[in-house]
């Protein structure tokens, strides 16, 4: 939906204001229209509110983004305090089927008191456990007021089957949603890894367990790289430049190159430290950049895509060719997730299912896939 | 037909509105008065809303309105007719969605001066039905359904809008005030039948000035009750209002500590009542 007056605004301005916040000072009011409305699309905005506060910038701003910023900060804050309760709470379900619970992404960075956790969002709990232990614990959690989303028959078969995780729970009375994984990626992509490469390199902080900082910034490439949408995937890049800013040593490269070679994840960690510098403008070590896992061509081609799909999606946030780009990503993340047999029958299903939607409008299907 | 763009300015937030729908221009219009500005001053809105037809084809079949701050669709399209009601109850949700600088009540506000009286109330209880007859007999309304607190405080900030009347209040009201400004009925919501009556003029005029509340009253419509009144425990008020709060969760410590203050320092109050002439004599006598 785009209105007719609303200013667009670069990525490249985007991305200074998140670095500089001062560069904001004196903007006029249609740009700071535009600009809340991509920030808080992007899921950014707490995280440049944050950024503000620190530089104490916030007074300098109009009334009406000073009350946006504020929101966001008491939001990030809320959802701070609020993980630690869902924690316990959760590690106490879980640790009665097996002691192996082990936080991912931004519970994670927030539990550890990171700072890339500092004003970031997020929409569910991420927690890896045995696959064996998988029933036990979903029921053990049903029981505290953990239910599955209804879905369709088609996607319970896909998380069942072929899904590195169950379908998301999500807690009845306080509504907060739980991804319980048993893996990084999907096994039906043939490139799961044996996890216990990752659960090697765990630490345990604040009477939690989560990755060490170099296995987080893997997963953290991964999860941006290994992807066939790249809606809200621009978030990531801050993520990634976080952890190498706060633990990127000498030993950290060392560490992250040896565990994404013997996982299977180079070309994840190489493609998504290598997207996140090229955007955000910093500098990464001489061991990863001239370890190039691709031809010069094939490395070109990604770049020319991918680029381009992890921008920022708003659609005041303009890019030429991003159509075009976006599908070529899609189609990739979908390449590297599924053999190409089932791929054909996922995506027939998939775009069936879309082209009744455009047909007979985008609510034609209720949650569980039965025409209303 | 061709968008049509506005700018809602109610006090303390404003909503850039594009809309396709003749209907929605035309109640609003009647029902916000000189609160929609067609070339608006305001050059940073708090929000973007549009509220448009689902597409052209369902324009000719079973019409549908679907309602959009900036990218996001927070609910299902509604039936053309519902339309106005969709846009109230969308602007409902795009406050309670983003704003925590207030801790918000699902409350009636009114006052006279700056004394207020909060009337928290779960649906059916008969709130919007007081607040369309106090607000037209000498009280000044604040809000019908959210009301702003400023934390640790007792202060609310009005955010004054149309009070949404539902079923067999609906004829009572326009019995009562021929000359109100009633928008169309919204047919067979989940609510029911409802209708929007914009507040008299003396609501919008201070709808800058804050109140401090001096009573929470719990009312509760009762045919055959002439007016009963019990006097609530601390306790008591505060467990019912904390089930009345939209945000109290998000603002885990500062709401509590919001909330307990309040009801230490108010009168509290819950009524049972069939005769709002004795009811707001009450009020005016004992409670203010």
């Amino acid at each position: 939906m785009m209105s007719s007056n609303s200013l667009p605004i670069t990525e490249e301005a985007i991305v200074r204001a998140l670095q500089d916040p001062n560069s904001c000072i004196g903007k006029c009011d249609a740009w700071w229209f535009s600009f809340i409305k991509i920030l808080r699309f992007e899921r950014l905005l707490s995280l440049f509110a944050f950024r503000c506060e620190e530089l104490d910038l916030l007074v300098t701003f109009p009334m009406v983004v000073q009350g946006h910023l504020k929101n966001a900060l008491i939001m990030a804050q809320r959802q701070a305090d609020h993980l630690k309760y869902e924690v316990s709470l959760l590690s106490d379900s879980i640790k009665t089927v097996t002691p192996q619970c082990l936080y991912l992404k931004g519970a994670a960075y927030c539990l550890a008191n990171m700072t890339v956790s500092k004003g970031r969002l997020f929409s569910d709990i991420d927690v890896l456990v045995p696959k064996e232990c998988l029933d036990k614990i979903e029921k053990s959690l049903l029981f505290k007021g953990w239910l599955s989303k209804p879905i369709n028959d088609y996607d319970e078969r896909y998380y069942r089957e072929w899904a590195h995780e169950i379908p998301p729970l999500v807690q009845s009375r306080r509504g907060t949603v739980v991804d319980i994984h048993h893996n990084l990626v999907p096994p039906i992509s043939g490139k799961a890894p044996d996890i216990e490469a990752f659960l090697s390199q765990t630490m345990h902080v604040n009477g939690v367990t989560v990755l060490k900082p170099h296995a987080m910034l893997l997963h953290s490439c991964i999860h941006l790289i290994f992807n066939e949408t790249f809606k809200q995937a621009h978030r990531d890049l801050y993520d990634i430049s976080s952890i190498i800013k706060d633990y990127g040593n000498s030993t950290f490269w060392d560490e992250v190159i040896r565990l994404a070679k013997e996982t299977g994840f180079y070309k994840e960690l190489f493609l998504g430290c290598r997207y996140s510098s090229k955007k955000l403008g910093y500098e990464l070590p001489p061991k990863l950049i001239s370890d190039v896992p691709y031809t010069s061509a094939k490395l070109m081609l990604l770049d020319l895509v991918m680029l381009k799909a992890l921008s920022p999606h708003h659609p005041l946030c303009k890019v030429p060719g991003r159509g075009v780009a976006n599908f070529l990503a899609w189609a990739r993340g979908h390449w590297c997730k599924m053999p190409l047999m089932l791929l054909i029958y996922h995506l027939s299903i998939k775009s069936g299912r879309a082209l009744a939607q455009s047909i007979l409008g985008k609510h034609f299907f209720d949650a569980e896939g039965t025409p209303k | 037909m061709a968008l049509s763009s506005f700018v809602l300015n109610t006090h303390p937030f404003s909503f850039r509105v594009s809309t396709d729908i003749e209907q929605i221009v035309e109640s609003v219009k009647l029902l916000y008065g000189d609160a929609v500005e067609l070339d608006s001053r305001i050059s940073l809105p708090s929000y973007e809303i549009k509220i448009k037809h689902t597409s052209v084809a369902r324009k000719l079949f079973k019409p549908q309105s679907q309602f959009f701050c900036d990218q996001r669709e927070p609910f299902l399209p509604m039936p053309i007719d519902k339309c106005l009601a969709m846009f109230e109850w969308g602007l409902n949700w795009v406050v309670s969605a983003h704003e925590f600088r207030h801790v918000i009540l699902h409350s009636a506000v009114l006052a006279k001066g700056d004394k207020a009286v909060l009337f928290p109330a779960p649906p059916g209880s008969g709130k919007s039905t007081l607040t369309s007859w106090l607000s037209h007999n000498g009280w000044r309304l604040l809000s019908d359904e959210m009301a702003l607190m400023t934390p640790n405080t007792t202060q609310i900030t009005p955010f004054v809008r149309p009070i949404c009347l539902k079923n067999n209040a609906i004829a009572l009201a326009k019995e009562w005030f021929p000359d109100g400004r009633f928008s169309h009925i919204s047919p067979n919501t989940h609510k029911g039948d409802v209708i929007h009556l914009s507040p008299p003029q003396a609501s919008w005029h201070e709808r800058f000035n804050t109140a401090e509340v001096v009573a929470i009253v719990y009312p509760q419509y009762s045919t055959s009750t002439f007016c009963d009144i019990y006097e609530l425990t601390k306790a008591e008020a505060f467990s019912t209002l904390t089930t009345n709060a939209f945000n109290y969760g998000v603002l885990g410590g500062t709401g509590f500590t919001t909330l307990t203050n309040l009801v230490e320092k108010c009168q509290t109050f819950e009524v049972k009542y069939n005769n709002l002439e004795e009811l707001q004599s009450f009020l005016e006598n004992d409670v203010l």
